[in-house]
């Protein structure tokens, strides 16, 4: 089992001046919301640093879905660039193009504040989780990526990543 | 295969407060959508979109979650009298798990009175309230219930069978409760006219002059256990992403193809009888799938589906088409495309238009998804 994170700080810039170094990879990356310029920037340097290893199936799970966008369309409303981001598993959907990657993907929504430290210690103590439960039956080599709406006290945004290999699992 | 029984089903919908009002209305060819108009909600949004609206419900829409509550509560309780009935069986000694399937929830309770303040914003959950209405009104019939939340967009039904399936035949759980789940109000219809996608006409899924989709709204359960409860079963579920574009499905139609091909027994595409496609109405997304059918090779195969008649129902769209499969492979009756006049001379498939087009015997329903973020999906469906 692999386990990652990343803090991305919610000041930085994506600019024409400031273009991320994987802006080749998604179309209108100007137009990313927050949440999902976190992910991008958490996987390329998770690729850069051979962190993350081939999977099979994609494990999105998001605290709250897509709270910041929700809003940011309210704000904005209605624009339709703004409505895309409203959909809780848009980000996985950019994760498959930061990895060039195609296959099944299950975009969960977690009520409780599954933090990645609690995540952590209810794998390590293989607890009776309904999510572990299901990625454990599924005894495939899973990548599950994670975000929250809350930031931490830096303005920053926690991006984490877990990945696990059947022989884990059984 | 991964199959498992589907023990009952209910909905609420913009045909009536249960399944048979819906299936009547795909059957006769009945259009439930309605025009918007400016002052439909509480919030100015651009009249002239279609929306199906639940029918026969006299409450306000100023609380979603009352809505939500009232509904879930008679679909609900409709399903569970009619399986313990059926199979002479209650559930007081067994525990479920819920698997809900929502797009957005009850976002319209929450996000507009966040947005206007500059200060830190107050974190909404639209998604576990639902999940907590469907605890309650399970506590009393069975020991235990536990609960998920999926969000694959308008494949989110298609994914949440998916996990069903692991889930009883991994022996995590006995019996699993999908909901499918959406309403609409200001938020979704604004944001899906913004996006320019909403018929100005009807609905006419792959009709040549097909010009957009229309929405709807639903409250769907489906209950599903492990195999010999049922004779009719949901024998395999297949789901794909691709970050190809987040707002259009693979236009060459191989990424669902994928998901097809991967339920479907090899070489035998004759083993579907009938397809419900997920038949928008929109251009770009009824071409992708009419090219899925097409590499897929069942253009042969009869091809129907059910949004021109109670709209796109957004994450239970999968689940209300899952529904109308159980009807046809019961009632052993097919339906139509009931707006479509002249299917488009640039698709393949065997679309049917014509009530005369009945099919004699189904056996196997090949039920297709799409949704934004990529998202493509195949639930099969069979009379055991």
């Amino acid at each position: 089992m692999k386990i990652s994170e990343y803090f991305y700080s919610t000041l930085s810039e994506v600019s024409d001046i400031n273009k991320p170094q994987w802006a080749e990879k998604i179309e209108r990356w100007y137009q990313l919301d927050e949440t999902s310029k976190a992910i991008c920037e958490a996987l390329y340097f998770w690729k850069m640093n051979e962190r993350i290893q081939s999977f099979e199936v994609l494990y999105f799970v998001s605290h709250l879905g897509s709270n910041a966008a929700d809003i940011d369309f309210c704000r904005n409303f209605p624009s339709p660039a703004k409505f895309v981001y409203t959909l809780a598993n848009i980000g996985a959907a950019f994760a498959c193009q930061m990895l060039n990657w195609s296959g099944p993907v299950y975009s969960i929504c977690l009520a409780e504040d599954l933090e990645f430290d609690s995540m952590k210690i209810r794998i390590k103590n293989d607890s009776d989780q309904l999510l572990w439960d299901l990625i454990r039956s599924k005894n495939e080599c899973a990548l599950v990526l994670g975000t929250s709406p809350r930031l931490n006290v830096q303005g920053e945004r926690r991006v984490w990543a877990i990945q696990t290999e059947p022989k884990i699992l059984e | 295969m991964r199959l498992v029984s589907v023990l009952g089903a209910e909905c609420w919908t913009a045909a009536g407060n249960n399944r048979q009002a819906y299936f009547n209305g795909l059957i006769h060819g009945i259009d439930h959508s309605i025009v918007v108009g400016e002052d439909k909600f509480d919030r100015k949004v651009n009249p002239g979109g279609r929306v199906c609206f639940l029918a026969d419900l006299q409450l306000p829409r100023s609380s979603y979650q009352n809505l939500m509550s009232f509904v879930l509560n008679h679909v609900l309780n409709n399903l569970f009298d009619k399986v313990e009935y059926a199979i002479r069986k209650n559930f007081s000694d067994s525990s479920i798990t819920v698997v809900l399937a929502s797009t957005k929830g009850i976002i319209e309770d929450y996000v507009w009175q966040n947005f206007g303040s500059q200060q830190q914003q107050q974190l909404h959950d639209p998604y576990d309230a639902i999940l907590k209405l469907i605890k309650g009104l399970l506590a009393n019939r069975f020991i235990k219930v536990n609960g998920l939340v999926i969000n694959n967009a308008c494949a989110s039904s298609h994914v949440a069978v998916a996990v069903a399936q692991d889930l009883i035949n991994k022996k995590v759980s006995n019996y699993v409760l999908v909901v499918g789940a959406d309403l609409i109000g200001p938020f979704i219809y604004q944001g899906f006219e913004s996006l320019k996608v909403l018929t100005k006409t009807k609905n006419c899924p792959f009709d040549s002059q097909r010009d957009g989709l229309q929405l709807g709204e639903a409250i769907s359960a489906v209950l599903v256990g492990a195999q010999g409860f049922g004779h009719i079963s949901i024998t395999n579920s297949a789901v794909k992403s691709e970050g190809g574009s987040v707002t259009r499905p693979s236009m060459d139609g191989s990424c669902l193809r994928d998901t097809i091909k991967s339920i479907l027994p090899a070489t035998n595409s004759s083993a579907v009888d009938f397809v419900i496609a997920h038949g928008t109405g929109t251009r770009f997304n009824d071409s992708a799938e009419d090219q899925a059918l097409k590499l897929s090779e069942l253009t042969q195969v009869p091809v129907a589906c059910t949004k021109w008649s109670i709209g796109h129902t957004l994450g239970a769209s999968g689940l209300l088409d899952m529904i109308a499969a159980l009807d046809v492979l019961e009632q052993q009756k097919s339906f139509v495309l009931g707006n479509t006049a002249q299917i488009d001379e640039k698709l393949s498939a065997n679309y049917l238009t014509s009530k005369k087009d009945q099919i004699k015997k189904i056996s196997s329903v090949l039920i297709t998804s799409l949704g934004f973020g990529g998202a493509h999906a195949s639930v099969s469906m069979e009379l055991q």
